[in-house]
């Protein structure tokens, strides 16, 4: 059973998140800490880091780590094909109807209408992570000032991870 | 091994390359492919990218597994468009069995815990700065703001599903049709 509840809530994030992987995240969460409680919010959280230690799509990352914590490699082969799926059958779909898909107005009004949601999605995420990411201030420093140093360009994002975790080492570590 | 099997072959290790290569999320996977496969390879035109980007961009899942699905399909049909999506996906699978494998084990370390802790501090930062950057190129006038606006309050106080909210703001855009 546990492989068709990992099949049918990775299908469903893999039908509804629009707008790329980011935006995923609420409904990621959703099924794997809500509603099936797969994984703790700490673990969550920690899988993010993770994911972005890890080459390839965020929401990939998550269905794959979700799936091997709950059911091993098939669980992980199961959780991921079922985010690839649906991807599978929309592209043919598109393909194959592409002219008509185009110019509905009615389409077109549906694809306008989900940036809006997209940034509601995204807003969230950012709430979501800024208030269980940062325990004191010491990680709140720490956020501030790689946030600034990434968005001047300063510095990339995997040796930026990898700082953090080091001075996270040294800081948390000896207490 | 005839031409037309090994081209796919070369094509599939140029996906796998492509997916091993690419940290911080699928959008970083996109100039890659459009190197290698417009650029170098010419297996494809410049226009036929673009659409299949913004194809890419409008359907939902991940952008990276839908691009390398398009352009498969595009190139040699449903069977290079499962080699394309496999081989996008293949690498971040087996990064991350490894790494669970170990972190499922060790997370509960202290040392562990106060390296997550420092790195978590980070992701925030990063997952800021990428919303803050989507989020300028998603909303285009007040009526995006506004409507942006309604759905996130709908979202933290009512807790509804979030596939609601994708459905709202896609039919509330089927009401306006501008």
């Amino acid at each position: 059973m546990t492989y068709l509840s990992l099949f049918l809530a990775f299908l469903r994030v893999g039908f509804f998140s629009f707008g790329g992987g980011l935006a995923a995240l609420p409904l990621i969460e959703r099924e794997i800490v809500n509603t099936y409680r797969w994984l703790s919010k700490p673990e969550f959280l920690e899988l993010l880091a993770l994911s972005q230690l890890t080459p390839g799509p965020i929401a990939i990352n998550a269905a794959t780590f979700t799936g091997f914590k709950v059911g091993g490699m098939l669980g992980a082969f199961v959780a991921t094909g079922a985010f690839c799926l649906p991807s599978v059958l929309l592209t043919i779909l598109v393909v194959t109807f592409l002219s008509r898909f185009r110019e509905n107005p009615y389409v077109a009004g549906f694809l306008r209408g989900l940036r809006p949601a997209l940034l509601a999605l995204l807003l969230r995420v950012a709430l979501s992570v800024i208030q269980d990411g940062i325990y004191d201030w010491f990680g709140l420093l720490l956020s501030i000032t790689g946030g600034a140093l990434l968005f001047f360009g300063k510095i990339e994002e995997i040796p930026l991870l990898l700082l953090g975790g080091a001075l996270g080492l040294l800081w948390y570590g000896w207490r | 091994m005839s031409e037309r099997h090994r081209r796919t072959f070369l094509l599939f290790l140029t996906f796998l390359k492509i997916g091993a290569f690419t940290w911080g999320g699928g959008y970083a996977m996109i100039p890659l492919i459009w190197r290698e496969l417009v650029e170098k390879q010419k297996v494809l035109s410049e226009d036929a990218f673009l659409e299949a980007l913004s194809i890419a961009q409008s359907l939902p899942g991940a952008v990276a597994v839908n691009t390398a699905s398009l352009v498969g399909l595009m190139i040699g049909g449903v069977t290079m468009q499962l080699l394309f999506i496999l081989a996008t996906a293949l690498p971040s699978f087996f990064s991350i069995v490894v790494l669970a494998f170990f972190f499922l084990r060790f997370r509960e370390l202290p040392l562990i815990q106060a390296f997550f802790r420092g790195a978590l501090a980070v992701v925030v930062s990063l997952i800021v700065l990428a919303v803050w950057q989507i989020g300028k190129k998603a909303t285009e006038d007040w009526i995006d703001l506004a409507v942006a606006f309604a759905l996130l309050v709908l979202l933290l106080r009512t807790g509804i599903h979030p596939l609601y909210v994708v459905l709202l703001g896609g039919g509330f855009g089927v009401l306006l049709r501008r």
